[in-house]
C-alpha cells in the first residue's frame, strides 16, 4: 500500500502548478528535472520516515500530455516511477502511473482550484481486498511545490509530504 | 641425416639460405605485430578457478536461472573515531544519493535497516530515526544486535557498508554478453568522492570490482616486466659477453621470441591473466639462455676458422641441446593441461607453443644475426669466464661420495617439509597488494562477515508446495541449520523474512514480498523449477582456517537439512583449488617422467632417465618445502604452476651438461675427463644463464601481485638449487659405475 501512496504522491508532485498570473498550460510548465525531499509513513499510524526523489518530466504539446519518470527512495525502499498526465481542459486532469512493471495499475483524476490541485484515487489492499480512497494535494508557491497525501475521509494524519525544487 | 641434425634444421636452412630465411622471419614478425592489436585482458575473476566441474556447472546454472545476474558493489565507509550523530546523518545522505543513482537497483545500508514488526521497543522502525541523536542511534544499534539482526555497522561503530545491487541490465543481447558496469561504478565513485575527505573515508569493494582492478595492475605489470626485463637482459648479456656485437647476437633473438610469445595470445584469442602475464618475460629469459649458450660457444670456438664454419659448429654442438630444452620445457607446460581449469589449459597451450616458437626464432635469427653483425677474430677471447676453475672441477670429481650423501640428506630433509604443505587458495591474492578494492574487501570480510554468497537450495515438486506446512517447515529447518552452523554470518531466506515480519510459521504474503527488491526475491525463490534458497553471506572460503571450517560446516549443515545443493563462488574456490592443485601435481609427475624418457630415448641411453631424475627433482622438492617457511605451508595453484615451470626450465642445464658430456665422450675422452670439460665449459654457461634467468625473473619482484612475486621467487630458488644440483650432483651421479655410459 505504501508503494501506491508513495508513487502517486510523487508523480502528482511532478506537475508544477502555475501562479494564477502565469500563462501557458500547467503541464507544459511542469516539464524539466526535479529534486524533492520530505517524509512518508508506511501506514496511517506509522512514524514519519525521510524520502528523497528525482524526477524528469517531458511535455508533449500536441496531446497536452506530460510524461514523468524518476525514482524515489526512503525507508530502505526505492521506487522507480513512470506516468502520464493529460490536461482534459476546464481544470480537469486524468493520469496513469506505474512502478516497475505494474504499468497502469492505478488511475487518478484531478481538479484544479487556484494554486492548489487535488487528485483523487483509490487502491485495493491485495491481502484483504479492501478499497481505500486517497487524495493528493499540491500547494504551489512561486519557486517550490509542496505535496501532501492522505486518506480521503481524513480519518488519519497525512501520509506523505514532499517539497520539490528544480 | 642424423637425429641431431634434424633438430637444427631451421638453423642450417638460415645459414645456407639467409635471404629466404630472413624474409620468412620478417613476414612472421609482421603477422605477429598486426595480431597484437587484438590483445585482450581477462577481467572475469571466476575464470581464475572455475572449470567444468559440477560446482562450476551448478553455479552457472543458478546464475542462468535468475532473471538477471546479481551484480553487487560494496561501499565501505570508515572513520578513525566511532560515528557520531553528524556522521550518521551524512551516511544516510550517502545512502539516499546511492539509491537515487542511475543504474542502482537497491541499497542495503544503515539507512535501510529496520526493526522487526514484532520488536517491543521499536516495532517496524528504521534504525535511523528522522531526527538523529547519537545516543538514541547507539541504543537502537544495541537493540538491533540483541534482536539477532546483522547490522551494516561494525561493532566498534567506526565502519559501515552500503551493499549496492545494480539494476538488471537489459541491453546485453544475451546472458553470455559481458555487461559494462563501469558507468554505474563511475557514478558511485563520484558520489562517494563528493562525500569523502572529511571525517569519513569511502572505498569500493565487491566481486564485480576485482576484475577491473586486476586489469589495470596487469597492464602496468606487463609494461614493467618487458621494459625492466629487457634492460636487465641487455646489461647482463653485456657483462657476460663483453661485446656489443655479441650482445646483439644474443639479445635480439630473445626479444623477438618474447614478441612472438606475446602475439600467441592474440593469435589464439586468449586473454592475458594474472597467471599467464609473465609468459613473455619467461620466454625472453629462456630464449636468452639458449642464445647465450650459442653465443658463448661461437665466441670461444675455433677463432681461426671462417665465421660461417664457426656458426655452423655452434649450431651443431649447442643447437640439439637447445631443441631438447625447448621440448622438455614445452612438455612441462603441456602437462599443465591436465588441469580442468580453462585458464590453466590456455596457459598450457600458450606456454608450450611459445617455447617451441621461441626455439625456432632463436635458431633462425642466431645464424642470420651472427653473419649480419659479423663476429671478427678481433672481438673474440676478450673476456674469459673463469667462474668454474680447474681446482673446482678437481674438487667436484674428488668429492663424489660426499656430494651424493649431501644431496641425499638435503632431499630427505626437503621431503619431510612436504608433509607440512596443504592446498590453499585466496582469491584476493589475484588483486594487487596496493589495491584499494582488496583493502576494502578485507574490511568487509573482517567486520561484516564477507560479501560472497552461498546459495543452499531446496527443491519442491511444485511451486505451491512451499506454502504447505510441510514444505515451509523444510525451508525453516534448512535456514535454522545454516544459522546454527554459521552464527556470525548473515543468513537470508523467506524464512528469515517471515520471522522479521512476525509470522515465522508462515511464508511471506505477496504484498510483503512486493515491498522487497525483485532481484532479491528471485534469488530466494524460483517458480520453475520450484525451489527455495537460503543465502549465506560469507568471506572467502580460505581467508583463514576458521573461515574454511565454518564454510565446510555450512555445506554439511545444508546437505544434512536436505538441501539439494550448495552453490556459490566460495564453494567453487574451496573445491576447485584442491582439485587444480591435484591435477597440476599429476601433470608435473607426468612431465617429469616423459621428459627424462624423451632425453633417454634421444641420447639412446636408458639409464639416463634415472640419472636425470634426482638432480631435477631436488630443486622441486626444496622449493616446494620452502613454502613451509615462506608461505605458512600453503600450497597454492600458482605455487604448483611455478614448480611445473621450474622443472621445465631447470632440466635445461642438465640437458646442456649431458649433451656436452656425450659430445666429449664421442670425441674419445674418458668419463672423468669428459665430466671435467663439461663442468668447466658448460658450467660457465650454466652459471651465466642461471644468473640471466634469475635476474629476468627478478622483475616479478616489482609486481603488485603477490602471487606473481611468489611465482618468480619460487622459480629463482628452483633455478639456483638446480644449478648446484647440475654442477655438483649430476657429475657425481655420472661418475657412479652403474650410470656410466
Amino acid at each position: 500500500m505504501i508503494r501506491t501512496v508513495f508513487a502517486i504522491s510523487i508523480l502528482a508532485a511532478a506537475i508544477q502548478l502555475p501562479d494564477t498570473a502565469l500563462a501557458g498550460s500547467i503541464l507544459e510548465r511542469a516539464a524539466g528535472k526535479w529534486s524533492g525531499t520530505g517524509w512518508a509513513r508506511r501506514d496511517a499510524n506509522a512514524p514519519r520516515e525521510l524520502v528523497k526523489c528525482r524526477l524528469s518530466a517531458k511535455f508533449v504539446k500536441k496531446q497536452n500530455r506530460l510524461s514523468v519518470s524518476g525514482k524515489c527512495t526512503g525507508g530502505g525502499r526505492s521506487v522507480r516511477l513512470s506516468g502520464r498526465f493529460v490536461d482534459e481542459g476546464a481544470g480537469d486532469f486524468s493520469g496513469k502511473w506505474s512502478t516497475g512493471s505494474r504499468l497502469g495499475a492505478d488511475q487518478m483524476t484531478g481538479r484544479q482550484n487556484g494554486n492548489k490541485i487535488r487528485f483523487n484515487w483509490q487502491s485495493r489492499n491485495q491481502k484483504t481486498g479492501k478499497v481505500t480512497g486517497y487524495f493528493t494535494q499540491w500547494n504551489v508557491q512561486k519557486s517550490k511545490l509542496s505535496v501532501a497525501t492522505g486518506l480521503r475521509d481524513n480519518s488519519a494524519p497525512l501520509m506523505v509530504e514532499i517539497n520539490f525544487t528544480r | 641425416m642424423t637425429r641431431f641434425s634434424l633438430l637444427v634444421l631451421p638453423a642450417r636452412f638460415a645459414l645456407s639460405s639467409p635471404r629466404i630465411a630472413a624474409v620468412v622471419l620478417l613476414l612472421a614478425l609482421a603477422i605477429c605485430a598486426v595480431s597484437l592489436t587484438r590483445l585482450a585482458f581477462e577481467d572475469d575473476i571466476t575464470k581464475s578457478f572455475a572449470s567444468g566441474s559440477v560446482f562450476s556447472q551448478e553455479y552457472e546454472a543458478l546464475i542462468d536461472a535468475l532473471p538477471s545476474e546479481p551484480t553487487e558493489i560494496i561501499v565501505v565507509a570508515q572513520s578513525s573515531t566511532p560515528f557520531d550523530a553528524r556522521d550518521f546523518a551524512t551516511l544516510r545522505d550517502v545512502a539516499f544519493e546511492l539509491e537515487l543513482a542511475e543504474g542502482v537497483g537497491s541499497v542495503y545500508s544503515i539507512a535501510s535497516v529496520r526493526f522487526p514488526n514484532t520488536h517491543i521497543a521499536y516495532p517496524g522502525a528504521l534504525l535511523l530515526p528522522v531526527q538523529i541523536n547519537a545516543g538514541e542511534v547507539g541504543e537502537r544499534l544495541d537493540a538491533i544486535q540483541l534482536a539477532g539482526i546483522h547490522s551494516p555497522v561494525s561493532n566498534d561503530r567506526r565502519s559501515t557498508l552500503f551493499s549496492i545491487s545494480l539494476d538488471a541490465q537489459e541491453d546485453a543481447s544475451s546472458r553470455s554478453d559481458k555487461v559494462d558496469i563501469s558507468p554505474v561504478v563511475d557514478t558511485i565513485r563520484n558520489i562517494i568522492s563528493a562525500f569523502g575527505g572529511q571525517q569519513i573515508s569511502y572505498s569500493l569493494a565487491g566481486e564485480s570490482l576485482i576484475g577491473p582492478d586486476m586489469i589495470r595492475a596487469l597492464q602496468r605489470d606487463l609494461i614493467a616486466y618487458n621494459i625492466v626485463g629487457g634492460a636487465l637482459a641487455f646489461v647482463l648479456a653485456l657483462l657476460i659477453l663483453g661485446n656489443l656485437k655479441l650482445v646483439a647476437i644474443a639479445v635480439i633473438p630473445a626479444f623477438l621470441a618474447a614478441f612472438v610469445s606475446l602475439s600467441v595470445f592474440s593469435v589464439l584469442d586468449f586473454p592475458i591473466t594474472v597467471l599467464n602475464t609473465i609468459m613473455p618475460t619467461l620466454v625472453l629469459v629462456l630464449a636468452l639462455a639458449d642464445s647465450v649458450h650459442l653465443t658463448l660457444h661461437l665466441r670461444d670456438n675455433d677463432p681461426g676458422n671462417a665465421l660461417r664454419i664457426r656458426v655452423a659448429k655452434s649450431i651443431d654442438e649447442i643447437g640439439p641441446a637447445c631443441a631438447l630444452t625447448a621440448l622438455t620445457t614445452s612438455i612441462a607446460f603441456a602437462s599443465i593441461a591436465f588441469s580442468e581449469n580453462q585458464q590453466l589449459r590456455d596457459m598450457a597451450i600458450i606456454g608450450a607453443l611459445s617455447v617451441l616458437l621461441a626455439y625456432l626464432v632463436v635458431l633462425v635469427s642466431f645464424p642470420l644475426l651472427a653473419r649480419f653483425v659479423g663476429v671478427s677474430q678481433q672481438i673474440v677471447h676478450r673476456r674469459k669466464w673463469a667462474l668454474v676453475s680447474a681446482g673446482m672441477v678437481h674438487w667436484i670429481l674428488r668429492k663424489t661420495r660426499f656430494l651424493l650423501a649431501s644431496g641425499f640428506a638435503v632431499t630427505m630433509l626437503a621431503i619431510v617439509g612436504l608433509f607440512f604443505l596443504h592446498p590453499w587458495f585466496i582469491l584476493d591474492e589475484n588483486l594487487p597488494t596496493t589495491s584499494s578494492v582488496r583493502a576494502a574487501n578485507q574490511v568487509v570480510a573482517h567486520e561484516f562477515g564477507g560479501f560472497y554468497r552461498i546459495w543452499s537450495e531446496l527443491e519442491y515438486s511444485n511451486a505451491d508446495e512451499i506454502d504447505t506446512q510441510k514444505g515451509w517447515a523444510r525451508l525453516v529447518d534448512l535456514t535454522t541449520a545454516i544459522e546454527n552452523a554459521a552464527p556470525d554470518y548473515t543468513v537470508l531466506s523467506l524464512a528469515t523474512l517471515s520471522r522479521w515480519w512476525g509470522h515465522a510459521d508462515q511464508p511471506p504474503t505477496e504484498q510483503e514480498l512486493d515491498e522487497l527488491p525483485r532481484d532479491l526475491i528471485a534469488q530466494l525463490v524460483s517458480q520453475n523449477p520450484a525451489s527455495a534458497r537460503v543465502i549465506t553471506r560469507v568471506p572467502e572460503a580460505m581467508l583463514t582456517p576458521a573461515t574454511l571450517k565454518t564454510q565446510m560446516a555450512i555445506e554439511t549443515a545444508a546437505i544434512s537439512a536436505n538441501a539439494t545443493r550448495t552453490v556459490g563462488i566460495p564453494i567453487i574456490i574451496r573445491h576447485e583449488a584442491v582439485s587444480i592443485i591435484r591435477q597440476l601435481s599429476i601433470g608435473l609427475g607426468i612431465a617429469c617422467v616423459i621428459s627424462v624418457i624423451v632425453l633417454a630415448v634421444f641420447y639412446q641411453w636408458p639409464i639416463l632417465a634415472i640419472v636425470l631424475l634426482l638432480p631435477n627433482l631436488l630443486p622441486l622438492i626444496v622449493t616446494a618445502s620452502s613454502l613451509v617457511i615462506f608461505n605458512g605451508g600453503q600450497l597454492t595453484p600458482v605455487a604448483m604452476l611455478a614448480l611445473t615451470v621450474a622443472f621445465g626450465i631447470a632440466i635445461d642445464d642438465s640437458i646442456h651438461f649431458v649433451n656436452r658430456y656425450i659430445v666429449e665422450r664421442q670425441r674419445g675422452l674418458g668419463s672423468d675427463a669428459a665430466l671435467g670439460v663439461s663442468i668447466q665449459e658448460t658450467g660457465k654457461a650454466m652459471i651465466a644463464t642461471t644468473a640471466l634467468i634469475c635476474a629476468g625473473m627478478g622483475v616479478t619482484m616489482m609486481s603488485s601481485f603477490e602471487t606473481i612475486r611468489m611465482f618468480g621467487g619460487m622459480l629463482i630458488l628452483a633455478f639456483i638449487v638446480a644449478l648446484f644440483a647440475d654442477l655438483l650432483l649430476l657429475p657425481s651421479l655420472l661418475r657412479m659405475r652403474v650410470f656410466q655410459r
